[in-house]
């Protein structure tokens, strides 16, 4: 079951999750490396450590588990580091970080000053409901 | 003591450097490098401060340890019984020394800064996970001088 990570402000994660039947994750919102989505981690720590370093003592993580089939079903695209790097490049020198995003639900790859670490990006409505609904536990930590 | 900080890697004013992720806000890079500081010379100081934050009942707990220099690119961090490794990450060479090019204050941004990454990342992510306690290096909201302070800063004396 995967089990992945955000680290945000405790009042954003405290909404994200909200009941826990549904939650408020927003795809349109968020944006980063892949370009615009909701940016979730693989590394625990290094989410809480991003939040921390901009939210301070109001940060918390965000934590998803997500059920393996709903996920498994997801439509992705797979990044290596030199895609994920090259994105990001093109992404920032065009200025489009708040607007890119591609049809599939989900774009994996690795984080671009750490491939070591895998980041995912949630991009589509499909993908919202899986997140705000009961297949997915939210908790804030 | 220079401290063990936790920046992004950025460009500013055409230079290339860190930042701290706070002047950069939700834009700031997903992953947040370890950076230690290098003295005139280049070299790396013996010993850095390097804090921890722990978690307890949604209070914030600070606590101050030493990043000490082991051989001539590693660094190891003790927690109580528990050791963390780190060593020099290997980068290209221009972007071995970098400058602090935001705009935030501290002592140690006087110096050009190297990046270090654990041994073993997994450690980091099981201390959080198993305990709540994750490392920061340096507080930002406690220690830099012109961040925008986010919420009320609750700080706990250790007292073991």
């Amino acid at each position: 079951m995967p089990v992945l990570y955000h680290g945000t402000s405790r009042a954003m994660a405290t909404a994200m999750a909200a009941t826990p039947v549904l939650g408020t994750i927003d795809v349109t919102r968020g944006r980063g490396e892949f370009g615009r989505g909701f940016y979730t981690q693989a590394s625990s720590g290094n989410a809480a450590r991003r939040g921390q370093t901009l939210y301070g003592n109001s940060s918390a993580v965000l934590i998803l588990i997500i059920d393996d089939h709903a996920f498994n079903a997801l439509n992705f695209r797979r990044l290596t580091l030199n895609m994920a790097q090259m994105l990001n490049a093109q992404l920032k020198a065009n200025k489009t970080r708040h607007t890119f995003r591609t049809p599939h639900d989900v774009m994996v790859g690795p984080l671009v000053y750490q491939p070591r670490i895998e980041q995912q990006k949630f991009q589509t409505a499909k993908v919202q409901t899986l997140l705000n609904g009961l297949l997915t536990q939210r908790v804030v930590k | 003591m220079a401290f063990l900080h936790s920046l992004v890697k950025t460009q500013g004013n055409r230079t290339r450097g860190w930042c701290a992720p706070a002047e950069l806000g939700e834009t700031a890079p997903h992953y947040v490098s370890f950076v230690i500081p290098v003295d005139e010379k280049g070299c790396f100081f013996p010993k850095y401060s390097c804090e921890t934050i722990t978690t307890i009942e949604r209070t914030k707990r600070i606590d101050s340890h030493d990043l000490v220099q082991h051989g001539k690119e590693s660094f190891v961090l003790r927690l109580d019984e528990r050791e963390v490794w780190f060593a020099i990450r290997p980068v290209p060479r221009d972007d071995r020394r970098l400058p602090y090019v935001g705009k935030l204050k501290h002592a140690d941004f006087r110096y050009s800064f190297a990046e270090i990454e654990p041994a073993d990342p997994d450690k980091l992510d099981r201390l959080y996970e198993d305990e709540d306690t994750f490392i920061i290096g340096c507080e930002p909201f406690a220690h830099y001088a012109g961040i925008k302070k986010p919420g009320h800063i609750g700080r706990m004396k250790d007292e073991g």
